[in-house]
């Protein structure tokens, strides 16, 4: 056992470790040790005081969070023990998720994304509910937004097709969102292969040129995913979004492009015209 | 944090079998943070690193900055010239 002398020092290294602002110092030193014992139960006892004694003013949350986030990331990094999957599975919760969203989506609480990638019993469909109301409030997306939306889709399709179809095509528990969250929301429904001719008409008549054309970008990318895929593209033939119907310019087999041959849209008529003179 | 929670949980550490040179290492950062620190009791922290027995400052001595090995050196300056003075 080491001399008492030192536990002042010692725990002042601790807290230098986890418990402040990142510096220079840290990423030569600190971090490294800082790794070492992590996943060391003999250190179990300072963590737990972390967390008894946290009142969010302290930078440990973000500091460790933010270093397994990393760690997950690499194919050989550190992998957080029990103990830490434990603490951290509670920070994704809906409840939590409610109360912290807005911090969550604006980049912070990396403890929120850590719990949420660590819970393998997530209740997926309402932290995407929680996550999905902040999102409406602020009318674009980002990529916490686009993983839980990720995980939604591979956990549960159905979710999200009812949701989708309650939600936009109806009005539903939420109000209408902004293009972008339209647009991500198309284009994940169509991707799952939920797209049927009546959903396509209404993404074709969306207002927004730019949910529209998420619809049908997704739908070319999804070309296996549908029997009847020339059937859906060609509902969106009449868009009135000059880059939808270019897009499909761009992107119809060469023998359904007549479809579009009488629209006014100059971009669009130039690229018709350039693949009927290619014949590709 | 007061004195008394400081030992018993670094205390509490060590009976649960931190390693001994980790707590070391930890000790050295912790040295070396508080001196380039404008925490309050920086000053205090340096006097009584200034007094520690050799033998743990030993263990803790090549990751030191070097700044702090001249403060140690500085406040041992008598026996630090009697090592001089005995070749």
């Amino acid at each position: 056992m080491v001399d008492p002398k030192i536990y002042k020092f010692v725990l002042a290294g601790l807290e230098k470790t986890f418990n402040t602002a990142p510096s220079y110092y840290d990423k030569k030193v600190a971090d490294s040790v800082g790794n070492q014992i992590l996943n060391q139960s003999s250190f179990y006892p300072y963590f737990i005081h972390l967390f008894e004694s946290d009142n969010n003013s302290g930078y440990w949350k973000d500091r460790i969070s933010n270093t397994f986030n990393n760690e997950l990331d690499k194919e050989d990094g550190l992998r957080p023990s029990d103990f830490w999957v434990e603490k951290f599975v509670s920070y994704s919760s809906p409840e939590y998720i409610k109360r912290y969203g807005l911090s969550f989506i604006n980049g912070n609480c990396p403890w929120i994304d850590l719990g949420i990638k660590l819970n393998d019993n997530l209740k997926t469909f309402e932290v995407f509910e929680a996550i999905y109301s902040i999102v409406l409030e602020r009318g674009w997306t980002d990529n916490r937004y686009k993983n839980i939306l990720n995980r939604l889709v591979e956990e549960s399709p159905l979710s999200l097709k009812l949701f989708v179809e309650s939600n936009l095509f109806k009005s539903g528990k939420f109000g209408r969102p902004k293009p972008a969250v339209r647009g991500s929301l198309y284009a994940e429904y169509i991707k799952a292969g939920f797209l049927t001719k009546k959903t396509a008409r209404k993404i074709r008549s969306d207002s927004s040129s730019e949910a529209s054309l998420a619809g049908v970008q997704a739908l070319i990318a999804s070309e296996k995913a549908y029997d009847s895929y020339e059937d859906l593209l060609l509902c969106f033939t009449d868009s009135r979004h000059e880059y939808v119907v270019a897009e499909l310019a761009s992107n119809l087999p060469l023998y359904l492009i007549s479809s579009l041959l009488g629209t006014e849209f100059s971009y669009a008529k130039s690229i018709i015209e350039r693949r009927m003179t290619d014949g590709v | 944090m007061i004195e008394t929670n400081v030992v018993n949980l670094v205390e509490s550490l060590s009976e649960a079998g931190a390693d001994d040179n980790i707590l070391y290492k930890l000790a050295t950062i912790g040295i070396n943070s508080a001196f380039n620190s404008y925490r309050a009791d920086r000053e205090q922290l340096m006097q009584e690193f200034g007094e520690l027995p050799k033998n743990i400052v030993f263990e803790m001595w090549d990751d030191l900055d070097s700044k702090i090995k001249v403060i140690y050196v500085d406040q041992n300056v008598a026996s630090f010239k009697e090592w001089l003075k005995n070749g």
